[in-house]
């Protein structure tokens, strides 16, 4: 008893120099990270067969070679790849990300304004999915080997089997098409002047399709992954002492099983923030959402170099945040963890 | 959306189907104002700028807010938009065009006939991406007064190809406003100010770009629309559920996939159209690359066109909206040339060519292996088809499916290729965009949709140095009908189908004044029934 309350104590103490020192650590962990990432994005878009010229003059149907000539010495790329190379280090330091041709605007309009739509997207599916994912992987691990126990995994298998693409065109098909409850897409009424409140219950009737959507997906992925995690606790040792101290069952699975079970889920939480841009690809596509996957697929086909290399920047450091976060949130949930 | 990079052609021609409707039969309503008429688009446009685009999807937006001279009609005659009235010269050298009174910018600045010469040998002929072609022999234009231009051609030039060009890649921009360095990098391209009945309002990047209406446009009724909403949805079978679901009221250039079309037509409020749409049809067809020894022989370049049975890619591929094609040029167009064979399906016969033309089956059954690049879409399905086609008189196909950009580099640049499936599109007239394919001058590395398959013949190219400067419509008439027969003994391209492409309208749109390039006419009188 004494020891571990010592512990304990210990622990608390260091709690707020501890966490400011993981971050800095991290922080510069990160630091040589982006470094390589910048370097390896530059060769390796231009490594993609297809040539930024052609792509650029595809939009309208080829062009002569004066015509190509000219852009290809707007874009900067008749210089040799060295000198590019330094351009664009230069340019990163100063924080000018360029211009893309195929957007005509700056890369930086380009990627802010596309960034919020698909941060808005992410926080509530995910957010979604995290909270249903947890109530249903402990309702299964209560009721287990039960009807309700085998609904649950019988319909996460079925939602994780399901590709995204299909999932939202059959939503659409009847929530937007023959209940009309819902819009097919986009991301607000064009043109319907709302503002305050009215204009964020109208991006959300929206958002709902597309959230649900993704949501369902990692929703089923969470539930299999917690589900699981909490069969592997019914039987240890501290579960039964909870028990025989005569504990709710309640009480049992919520307050001390579950801290448990979470460790795995925010793991595979973090792995996952790394793929989130590729995933939002096809829902923002099929939802008409005007988002940063759609923007990133559209620039890798357009072979707009300026733009993806922008967005390839900003993802790394957004996934070094995330994953910060996420180490973080695991050290608090369970103080053993040595997360330097 | 095989289509969507193509921009015009014409001719009238029936719907190959019967539940495609039409619209020009509507009787006669009294229009009514108001209302907000929502267009589906499939991506974002990369500029509004239209006077120095030519992709469909920033002319069909550009159109609305920059107006050309002229605009093409079903009866292939034109119509003066800007211009009242226009002439030229008997040798075809001089082109004058003289301005309709009262058109005024959006910034109420008076549109002159500077403004017209600076769009064409400005903005048109620098910063188009075909503009040095197309307006390759416009060099210069007097203005004897602010409404009367003269374009000066160094090489005569027909009438119809001339307009035709104008009316399509010819949008008109104030001079004030545009003359500035680099247009492409100039902040001034996002803020297009042109004199058409819609003023731009908002785009919404990968959301939706929104027009007003404008108040001063010089017919005062017009437009009949309050606002124009192009939504961008990249996703065809989302942009079919926008229409099921009454989200959006009309779609240009095929918005939905053959597999939707007819469940969409069927829908008591939806109207299919084939005719507003000739624009973006043409005719698909096989590149034989003639540098390769074995397809340098027109032995075997009639085999493989033996062997594809051109009806099955009609019902297959397109659902019935397609027609074997004869020859380069659209059957329905008035220079089509009726005396060309039909392309029929004879396996035997093909054999027996490559059997001539001293290339056995081996020990594996096949004769030799060609690679086969579609340019993606409805292509790539063909391609498909192309394969066992040829594997029926032995040859062996490999298919090679690379995105637009690739598939451009490898046809066009490298020449890196056996058999390229490509969409060949009549831009107003073969002589902007077909002939290019059989001239032996247009053999030019790095152009796209020129003659990338090393084609050279005497005959051809006399017939077509007529054709593009015979101003007599007869002997030009000749000319083009030569051009055909030559191309359908030699078989440097491989003509496959001549495909149908369509506009879906809520039955509540009325479109106004028709014509086969209406996604690109300014929609003034196009108006909402309530």
């Amino acid at each position: 008893m004494d020891a571990s309350s010592s512990q304990a104590v210990r622990v608390r103490r260091k709690t707020t120099p501890w966490a400011f020192q993981v971050a800095v650590n991290r922080l510069k962990q990160a630091i040589p990270t982006i470094a390589c990432v910048l370097v390896v994005n530059f060769f390796l878009v231009r490594l993609i067969p297809g040539d930024p010229v052609d792509a650029f003059v595809a939009k309208a149907q080829g062009a002569d070679q004066a015509f190509k000539d000219h852009i290809r010495h707007e874009m900067g790329l008749d210089e040799p790849i060295w000198v590019q190379f330094g351009i664009y280090l230069s340019k990163v330091a100063h924080l000018d990300f360029g211009w893309s041709f195929q957007n005509s605007a700056p890369v930086l309009d380009v990627i802010l304004l596309r960034l919020w739509p698909t941060v808005l997207l992410l926080v509530f599916s995910i957010g979604v999915s995290l909270l249903g994912g947890v109530f249903l992987g402990v309702t299964a691990a209560r009721y287990s080997q039960t009807w309700k126990d085998r609904t649950i995994a019988f319909m996460s298998m079925v939602l994780y089997a399901m590709p995204a693409f299909w999932i939202g065109l059959s939503l659409i098909v009847v929530f937007s098409v023959k209940l009309r409850l819902l819009p097919v897409g986009g991301f607000d009424t064009v043109g319907s002047g709302k503002t305050g409140i009215a204009y964020a219950l109208d991006v959300g009737r929206h958002m709902t399709l597309p959230a649900l959507t993704l949501g369902l997906f990692y929703l089923a992925v969470y539930t299999r992954l917690v589900r699981a995690s909490m069969f592997e606790l019914l039987d240890s040792d501290f579960v039964r002492t909870a028990r025989a101290k005569g504990l709710s069952e309640r009480t049992v699975l919520w307050r001390h099983m579950l801290p448990h079970a979470l460790l795995p889920l925010l793991t595979l939480v973090g792995v996952q923030l790394g793929s989130l841009l590729s995933g939002v690809i096809v829902i923002e596509t099929v939802f008409s959402w005007p988002g940063l996957g759609r923007l990133t697929f559209q620039a890798a086909l357009q072979r707009d170099y300026n733009v993806l290399l922008a967005i390839l920047l900003m993802s790394t450091v957004l996934v070094v945040c995330a994953n910060l976060i996420v180490d973080l949130l695991s050290a608090w949930i369970d103080r053993r963890m040595d997360v330097n | 959306m095989i289509s969507r990079r193509t921009v015009l052609a014409m001719g009238g021609g029936l719907s190959l189907l019967p539940w495609v409707g039409r619209l020009v039969a509507q009787e006669a309503k009294q229009p009514s104002s108001g209302g907000v008429l929502r267009v589906a688009v499939y991506d974002d446009p990369r500029s509004i700028f239209s006077p120095i685009e030519t992709g469909d999807l920033e002319l069909t937006i550009g159109s609305k807010i920059f107006e050309t001279l002229l605009r093409l009609k079903a009866d292939n005659s034109f119509e003066g938009v800007l211009a009242e009235s226009w002439k030229y010269s008997p040798d075809g050298t001089q082109y004058e065009f003289r301005l309709r009174d009262g058109i005024h910018f959006h910034d109420g600045k008076p549109l002159t006939s500077e403004d017209v010469a600076f769009s064409i040998l400005q903005l048109g002929k620098k910063y188009n991406a075909f503009g040095s072609t197309l307006f390759a022999n416009v060099t210069s234009a007097d203005l004897p007064d602010a409404k009367t231009v003269v374009f000066k051609l160094t090489k005569p030039m027909p009438p119809f190809p001339f307009l035709g060009m104008l009316a399509a890649f010819g949008p008109i921009a104030p001079k004030h406003l545009y003359d500035v360095a680099d247009i492409l990098k100039n902040p001034q391209i996002n803020k297009p100010v042109g004199s058409g009945p819609f003023r731009f309002k908002e785009w919404n990047r990968s959301s939706s770009i929104v027009l007003d209406r404008n108040p001063d446009f010089r017919e005062k009724a017009q437009p009949y629309l309050d606002q124009i909403v192009f939504r961008i949805i990249t996703d065809p079978g989302a942009r079919a559920a926008a229409f099921e679901a009454d989200e959006i009221d009309a779609g240009v250039n095929s918005p939905v996939s053959k597999a939707d079309l007819k469940r969409i037509s069927e829908l008591p409020f939806i109207a299919v159209d084939a005719t507003g749409n000739k624009a973006t049809e043409g005719v698909n067809a096989l590149e034989v690359n003639l540098r390769r020894k074995e397809l340098s022989d027109v032995r075997v370049r009639r085999a493989i066109s033996m062997a594809i049975d051109r009806a099955f890619i009609c019902n297959a591929v397109y659902s019935g909206m397609a027609a074997p094609a004869r020859g380069p040029i659209r059957s329905d167009s008035f220079l089509f040339e009726p005396a060309l064979p039909e392309l029929a399906l004879n396996v035997e016969e093909a054999n027996k060519l490559l059997d001539e033309a001293g290339y056995p089956k081996g020990a594996d059954g096949w004769r030799f292996t060609l690679n086969i690049d579609p340019n993606g879409d409805d292509l790539n399905v063909i391609g498909e088809y192309i394969k066992q086609a040829i594997a029926n008189i032995g040859i062996n196909g490999n298919i090679i499916v690379s995105d637009y950009a690739t598939h451009n580099a490898r046809i066009y640049t490298d020449y890196d290729f056996d058999l390229s499936i490509q969409v060949i599109s009549t831009l107003v007239d073969p002589q902007i965009s077909v002939f290019d394919y059989y001239w032996s001058k247009a053999i030019s590395k790095g152009r796209w949709q020129t003659n990338a398959t090393d084609y050279r013949n005497e005959e051809m190219d006399k017939a077509i140095d007529v054709a593009e400067s015979a101003i007599d419509a007869d002997q030009r008439l000749a000319a083009v009908r030569q051009i055909q027969t030559i191309a359908a003994r030699d078989l440097p391209l491989i003509p496959l189908v001549e495909y149908e492409s369509h506009n879906v309208f809520n039955k509540r749109v009325q479109l106004g004044s028709t014509g086969p390039v209406w996604p690109l006419q300014n929609w003034a009188d196009a108006w909402l029934e309530k």
